[in-house]
């Protein structure tokens, strides 16, 4: 039976096992069913950041032309998704142009059709610095009406037009209130409740959205988009080289982000990841090489020929551990010129 | 020996009474004198008197939907004896000695080491004998002189009946002021409060009744001795000869005790408070249609009324360069004053010259308040500029000026530099109770460090919250915190119209607490300085019930109501004195729930669903203590299938804004819609956005899935005897019932055996010394008639450790010795399903049992290593840690997969159909579709538990991918699979799925250049996801935070600041530098002096959630002078803390 059940904003407490899984309890629905709401919680009002970067109030990106597609960021959605949540911190555009609709697109595609969000228009102009008063803050969604699909790799990106710029963009997915429990990566609470049988399909409904949600909502680790045409993130060397710096290898001092997956595996150990690139060859032939390294050991390796596949995904196990500084290093063979566009990477299990 | 109560609970045994009242030294028995006291001997008392009788039977009830406290009462009747001397102690009422208390004191003076009363005259009151305050006595060391009475150590609470957490000391102290002379908010006379050397008054004393039990005419000692009640005195009389006490039970506490009874309250200024910089302005038109501006006018820091502004101002504007009197612009004459119009005074400012001439004024200031404290009206903000302007209409004659709209503003209301209002306080009374730590969590968000904020109802008007910087001061005031919005949108408007007609203020307790922090404090608190107990006695109000009778036992007993561990919560609002169980009592119906007199104290008893696998008694035939037969009743007394419950209460209107229907549609049905409708008005519970603590949501959830599916239909109680060895089942026990004469729900024919019920009421006497009233004991049952709740079944989890012990040799675990009369012994370990005290998870297993061996956290459920055996045998401790399940076909045999030393096992039943009769005593997972189980039988049911426990959720464990042998027709519902499915929820909404964003900037790091190194520029701002969720309790959320950067040289160090804010730096800031926020926000601060780039030491930032858009937060990177940063290495959002 489909149960429709709206998912309160409040935070579920956690739940002891001490008291309700032991031999001689019974089985009890303030376990059961605050399980089924934990797991909707997390489904609905939990959801991933797909993208988050402020940009430089002191020296903020200008754009080198009046239409520039920028800010390239890959992502896998979770189940249960709604909607993807554009959130724009907008500056003034650095000049008039022609009938001056600066203005910021996002787009997304998944390898075969793309999808547009809504135009964010904001006039203004004003070159060099701004302050705080001409930052415009707004919100635009790209939905599942539009075809936004669960469980499914993306890539995206930012058109800025008419010399728009950006203060700052988050990405992040949304969902329903409305949670329907035939809907995957939903549970049913209703199913337990006082001198309620207890049925095969609550189990399974119960045991398979945690699964599923452990799987595929999981955060999104880290979101890389270079910011301009062609500037960052080209790999020309055979030498891994840092995708921030010239260091040629880990160190405390080299540019990293700091990755915590402590309590982020299972009892079997070790946290599945996905990995995703975009880039494009743009001389040369051969190979683009992507090295994750952490705290000076490598965490893994993938390589890829961007002309066959401009954005690629790959999985990988991590070990879960306590916050570690883990470098990204780029290489190419010999001859070859890669501008990488974005690097994402979450935790998600197949 | 024993104690009284196991030999009650255990045989026929002699019994007699001890009654001990508050400050009396004799005891009371009915038994021998000298025996009660040699009873009592290691204690404060060493006298007795004879001939107590009592009457009256002891008698709990827990009815479904009820509120009300039930209070036991006893009437205690003392024969005279050849003195008479208890007649004479009750009714005399002047003391030989009295004096006038000259000094009040607290508990806190009074509780521990010795201390001095001071009097007007102690030098009447005799060297060494007690002294009495009230129902207080004191016990007195040395020689009362002058106006100074010794108390010995410990001496306050002296001969009191009940002690505090330090027990043997038996004290408990309270406080005892005099009257403060004031009549602000609340009006109390003077009466003086006398010291005596003899006690005045009796009523509202504390008694102890214990029952020893009597071996060869010696009593068990006061510490064998069983606490039979505790009550105070309510009533004396004689009746006859005899004196008779008539008591309350301690339960009456509750419903007398009045919280806020001396509530915080005050007048706002009337004026205004300016601070250093504020100023304000005149501009006025030339004939040639410029402007000529006026210097600012600066009043300085300081409060003034208006009259004394506008004399001022006029001075200023007179004496001006450009436009005063001799000005180079215009020449004008100017005067500022309050004028009398014909709708009313109205402040005015006025250009004056010999001719006429025409001209328009515009005044600024600094903040708008200040001109909306002149009575304007439409106030214009200045574009990008600091400063607020209102302009006149272009008038033309000898006097031009500008008048306010509405009469001016009284009182004060400044606005501090983030936009927020200050008021000044001239008069106060009350004490005010600083309970900030335990302030809503969004609330406690505006919270710095040191800071004391409160909510406060202003012209009884509008709830705001304010900090409290002094007594006459309070500032921030906001009102976007989740209740306020009930009572008003915002505060600006709002505020200024409220306290220009009613300036009052009274301050609003409103917590957010656990459910047993917030009763426990409510029940114990004497006078908040923790001399009753050093964690619950807090706040300045509450029952000051002894902490002798609350206890571990009491606090087990909340938290065995609070579902999921030691974490939920209720709040409390109380805006005005009331009654304590007024204030909580709707929150005790809504979780069914009471507190009963339970094993000598004061516990918490709840309905639960009863099971028979885990009843706390056994009531069958045996134990009944007369020859009666059960009676057997159906009744729709407690019959609710439709529960309204009024919510959203305005404190300040007291009406409910808003309500919530729990319905049972199947029993709304069966009652053909009709009646079984309840209300019930829930003075703490808020919904939605408003939603704080323990929501209304939550408690919905509980009520239709615990309560309404047991009372939502007619109710079956069976009435029966029990023994005296049973006196000790109370309200909410769980019972195992067999009895020959009533009828078997399920067949209707007559005798039950093991059937679940709960008890509803108890009553009994044990018949001794007690005017006739005989020896009975008496419950009164409910059980349903369904019957197919059963327990979880057992799991085991496999050890994969390499172990050996004498000719054994486990690897991984595992010991597979085939061939050798096949060993197939699966390493277990002892408690992972059951707490140490218990038996081992083994115990769960026995020989033949079927099982099923399933792969624990398989990478594809779908193929989890499985198969079902046979258990050969059990053996616990086969190694120092370990049991052992032995198998008989072992892994890799019989088409078993092979054992694999990577993986570990769980070891559960196998399906209901393949499994021995005795295994199937436990629960199954029935078919969706036929709902049987494998067409076999009944389904079993989801049950309530009444496991006590308040322990918090370790939400570290880690969780496991499910099997699908977990789930299907006839599956067992195990130990294994619940805890499987807690761990994954416990992971999911702490760590699994919480937002993770390190960010870089894609080139160089951002240098900033500015004044100094606590000069911040903003390097960015954005906001960012937390989740929308409010939190319960005192419960928060951070975010990890490590910048990474470096400083660039040429001084010290450099800082980055991160904040987490309510809202974007402020738009009004013309720059980013030095920038500020409106409303709450929290910052961390980085420190370096490395001019090389490194990630700095993390830190948690405790996040304020945006206004408007709970589901972000602001987050802003400042640097400080010459610090150059890439980004936020590190950010992530953390576990509920």
């Amino acid at each position: 039976m489909t149960t429709t059940v709206i998912v309160p904003p409040i935070r579920p407490n956690s739940i002891p096992e001490d008291r309700f899984a032991q031999n001689g309890d019974v089985p009890d629905q303030a376990a059961l069913r605050r399980c089924a709401w934990a797991y909707n919680h997390a489904s609905v009002h939990q959801r991933k950041v797909v993208f988050a970067r402020y940009y430089d109030t002191q020296g903020t990106y200008t754009p080198a032309t009046a239409a520039e597609t920028t800010v390239y960021f890959s992502f896998r959605t979770g189940s249960n998704i709604e909607d993807l949540v554009f959130f724009f911190g907008l500056a003034p555009a650095t000049q008039t142009n022609g009938t001056n609709k600066a203005h910021c697109q996002a787009k997304i595609f998944d390898g075969t059709t793309t999808i547009s969000a809504p135009e964010v228009y904001y006039p203004r102009v004003q070159s060099g610095a701004f302050q705080p008063s001409e930052v415009a803050w707004s919100r635009v969604r790209i939905t599942t009406a539009d075809g936004l699909a669960p469980n499914t790799d993306y890539c995206g990106f930012v058109n800025q037009l008419h010399y728009s710029r950006l203060a700052a963009l988050v990405i992040h997915e949304g969902a329903d209130t409305t949670a329907v429990s035939s809907v995957t990566g939903v549970a049913d609470p209703m199913a337990f409740e006082v001198n309620k049988p207890i049925t095969d399909a609550a189990c399974q409904n119960l045991a398979e959205t945690g699964t599923e949600l452990w799987q595929h909502n999981a955060r999104q680790i880290l979101s890389i988009g270079r910011d301009d045409s062609t500037s960052r993130f080209t790999v020309n060397s055979t030498t891994y080289t840092n995708i921030h710096s010239s260091d040629t290898a880990w160190s405390a001092s080299s540019p990293g982000y700091v990755i915590n997956t402590q309590y982020h595996d299972t009892q079997k150990g070790d946290v599945p990841v996905e990995l995703a690139i975009r880039c494009t060859r743009t001389g040369g032939a051969g190979d683009l090489n992507v090295r994750f390294v952490q705290d000076g050991a490598t965490l893994f390796t993938q390589s890829l020929t961007a002309s066959v596949t401009p954005h690629a995904t790959a999985t990988f196990t991590i070990p879960a551990h306590t916050s570690r500084k883990t470098d990204i290093l780029m290489s190419c063979d010999s001859g070859a010129t890669f501008v990488v566009d974005c690097i994402g990477l979450w935790e998600y299990e197949a | 020996m024993g104690t009284t109560r196991s030999a009650i609970r255990s045989e026929n045994c002699t019994l007699a009474y001890v009654l001990c009242i508050e400050g009396y030294e004799y005891l009371l028995t009915d038994g021998l004198p000298s025996a009660a006291v040699t009873a009592w001997a290691a204690t404060s008392w060493s006298k007795a008197l004879p001939g107590l009788t009592i009457t009256g039977s002891f008698k709990q009830t827990l009815a479904p939907w009820s509120n009300e406290v039930q209070i036991p009462r006893f009437k205690f009747t003392v024969q005279p004896d050849a003195t008479d001397q208890f007649g004479i102690d009750m009714f005399r009422a002047k003391p030989e000695v009295r004096s006038e208390l000259s000094v009040g004191f607290d508990s806190g003076d009074s509780g521990g080491g010795g201390f001095n009363i001071t009097v007007k005259d102690a030098g009447s009151f005799a060297t060494g004998a007690p002294v009495m305050i009230g129902n207080e006595t004191f016990n007195v060391t040395g020689n009362p002189a002058g106006t100074t009475i010794p108390v010995a150590v410990n001496g306050s609470g002296f001969m009191a009946p009940f002690g505090t957490s330090a027990g043997s000391a038996n004290t408990l102290p309270g406080p005892h002021s005099i009257a403060s002379n004031e009549a602000i908010g609340t009006y109390e006379n003077s009466p003086p409060v006398y010291v005596s050397s003899s006690p005045t008054k009796w009523v509202g004393k504390k008694v102890g009744l214990w029952v020893h039990r009597v071996k060869n005419g010696v009593l068990d000692t006061k510490a064998e001795a069983e606490l039979w009640f505790a009550g105070t005195i309510a009533r004396i009389s004689e009746d006859g000869l005899v004196t008779s006490v008539e008591c309350d039970g301690i339960q009456q506490s509750l419903v007398d005790a009045t919280l806020m009874q001396d509530q915080w309250s005050g007048t706002i200024g009337r004026g205004y408070t300016f601070e250093s910089d504020d100023w304000v302005s005149a501009q006025i038109s030339t004939p040639a249609g410029d402007w000529e501006t006026s210097a600012n006018f600066e009043p300085g820091a300081g409060f003034q009324t208006i009259e004394e502004f506008a004399s001022e101002f006029a001075l200023h504007l007179d004496t001006d360069a450009t436009i005063g009197a001799g000005g180079s612009g215009l020449s004008l004459r100017w005067s500022s004053h309050i004028t009398s119009m014909s709708d009313g005074p109205r402040f005015t400012l006025e250009s004056q010259e010999a001719t006429s001439h025409t001209a328009t004024i515009i005044i600024k200031a600094s903040k708008k308040t200040l001109l909306e404290f002149l009575g304007f009206e439409d106030v214009i903000k200045i574009h990008r500029e600091a400063g607020h302007y209102v302009k006149g209409e272009k008038q033309t004659g000898t006097t031009v000026g500008i008048s306010a709209s509405i009469a001016p503003r009284s009182s004060d209301l400044a606005k501090d530099s983030n936009g927020e209002y200050t008021l000044t306080i001239n008069s106060t009374s009350g004490t005010f109770a600083d309970h900030t730590s335990i302030l809503p969590p969004e609330a406690r968000e505006h919270v710095g460090t040191g800071e004391v904020w409160s909510y406060y109802i202003i012209g009884g008007k509008l709830l705001v919250l304010g900090r409290r910087d002094s007594d006459t001061k309070i500032s921030g005031i906001t009102g976007l915190t989740p209740v306020s919005r009930i009572t008003n949108k915002g505060v600006n408007q709002e505020l200024i119209d409220t306290v220009n007609e009613d300036s009052s203020i009274r301050q609003v307790f409103f917590s957010s607490d656990t459910f047993t922090n917030t009763v426990a404090k409510l029940f114990a608190s004497i006078d908040g300085n923790g001399e009753n107990e050093s964690t619950y006695d807090t706040l300045p109000f509450g029952a000051g019930i002894p902490w002798e009778l609350l206890g571990q036992n009491f606090l087990d007993s909340l938290a065995a109501l609070e579902q999921s561990g030691a974490e939920d919560s209720i709040s409390l609002i109380i805006e005005k004195p009331t009654r304590l169980w007024d204030a909580i009592r709707s929150d005790f119906a809504l979780r069914m729930a009471a507190p009963i007199w339970k094993d000598g104290g004061i516990q918490v008893a709840q309905l639960t669903v009863p099971n028979a696998s885990t009843a706390d008694f056994t009531l069958d035939e045996t134990n009944k203590s007369d020859n009666s037969r059960t009676r057997a009743v159906q009744t729709s007394d407690y019959l609710v299938h439709t529960l309204k419950v009024d919510i959203n209460r305005n404190p300040i209107t007291e009406k409910y804004l808003d309500h919530f229907v729990a319905r049972d549609k199947t029993g709304y049905e069966s009652a053909g819609g009709a009646g079984a409708t309840k209300t019930i008005k829930s003075r703490n519970s808020y919904a939605g956005s408003l939603a704080t603590g323990s929501s209304t949501e939550l408690l919905a959830d509980l009520i239709t899935a615990r309560f309404l599916p047991v009372f939502a239909k007619e109710l079956r109680t069976w009435r029966r005897s029990i023994p005296h060895t049973l006196f000790h089942i109370t309200p909410g026990s769980t019972v195992r019932v067999s009895d020959d004469s009533v009828r078997d729900p399920t067949t209707g024919q007559r005798s039950v055996s093991n059937r679940p019920a709960i008890v509803l009421s108890v009553s009994h006497s044990l018949g001794i010394s007690s005017n006739g009233q005989d020896y009975f004991g008496e419950v009164d049952l409910l059980y349903t008639e369904d019957d197919r709740l059963f327990e979880l079944a057992s799991s085991a989890e496999h050890a994969t450790v390499t172990a050996t012990a004498t000719g054994r040799n486990w690897t991984a675990g595992y010991d597979d010795e085939v061939g050798t009369a096949g060993t197939f012994s699966l390493l277990v370990h002892a408690n992972k399903f059951s707490d140490s005290s218990e038996p081992n998870d083994s115990a769960g297993f026995a020989e033949d049992d079927i099982v099923r061996i399933t792969e624990l956290d398989p990478a594809d459920p779908a193929t989890a290593d499985s198969f079902i055996d046979t258990v050969r045998g059990v053996n616990e401790a086969v190694t120092t840690v370990y049991d052992e399940i032995v198998l008989t076909d072992g892994f890799g045999n019989s088409g078993n997969p092979a054992f694999d030393s990577t993986k570990t096992y769980l070891v559960n039943y196998a399906e209901y159909d393949q499994v021995l009769a005795s295994q199937q005593l436990v629960a199954y997972q029935a078919d969706a579709a036929s709902a049987t189980i494998q067409g076999l039988i009944e389904p079993n049911l989801v049950g309530d538990s009444t496991k006590l426990g308040g322990a918090a959720a370790d939400i570290t464990i880690l969780p496991s991918r499910h099997s699908d042998e977990e789930f299907g027709d006839g599956v067992p519902v195990s130990a294994s699979f619940v805890r499987g499915q807690v761990r994954m929820a416990n992971n999911l909404i702490n760590y699994k799925t919480a937002p993770h964003s390190p960010m870089m900037n894609l080139g160089a790091g951002t240098i900033v250049s500015s004044a100094s190194a606590t000069t911040y520029v903003v390097v960015g701002t954005f906001p960012w996801p937390i989740g929308n969720e409010n939190w319960s309790g005192t419960k928060k959320r951070t975010i990890n935070v490590a910048p990474m950067f470096k400083y660039g040289g040429g001084g010290a160090s450099a800082n980055v600041r991160v904040t987490s804010s309510a809202n974007p730096p402020n738009g009004e800031d013309s720059t980013w530098t030095d920038t500020t926020w409106k409303g709450p926000k929290n910052q961390i601060v980085f420190n370096t002096t490395s001019t090389s780039y490194a990630v700095a030491t993390s830190q948690e930032l405790d996040v304020v959630r945006a206004e408007g858009m709970p589901e972000y937060t602001w987050i802003t990177v400042e640097g400080g002078d010459l610090s150059q940063t890439l980004g936020l290495a590190e950010f992530y959002l953390g576990p509920i803390q």
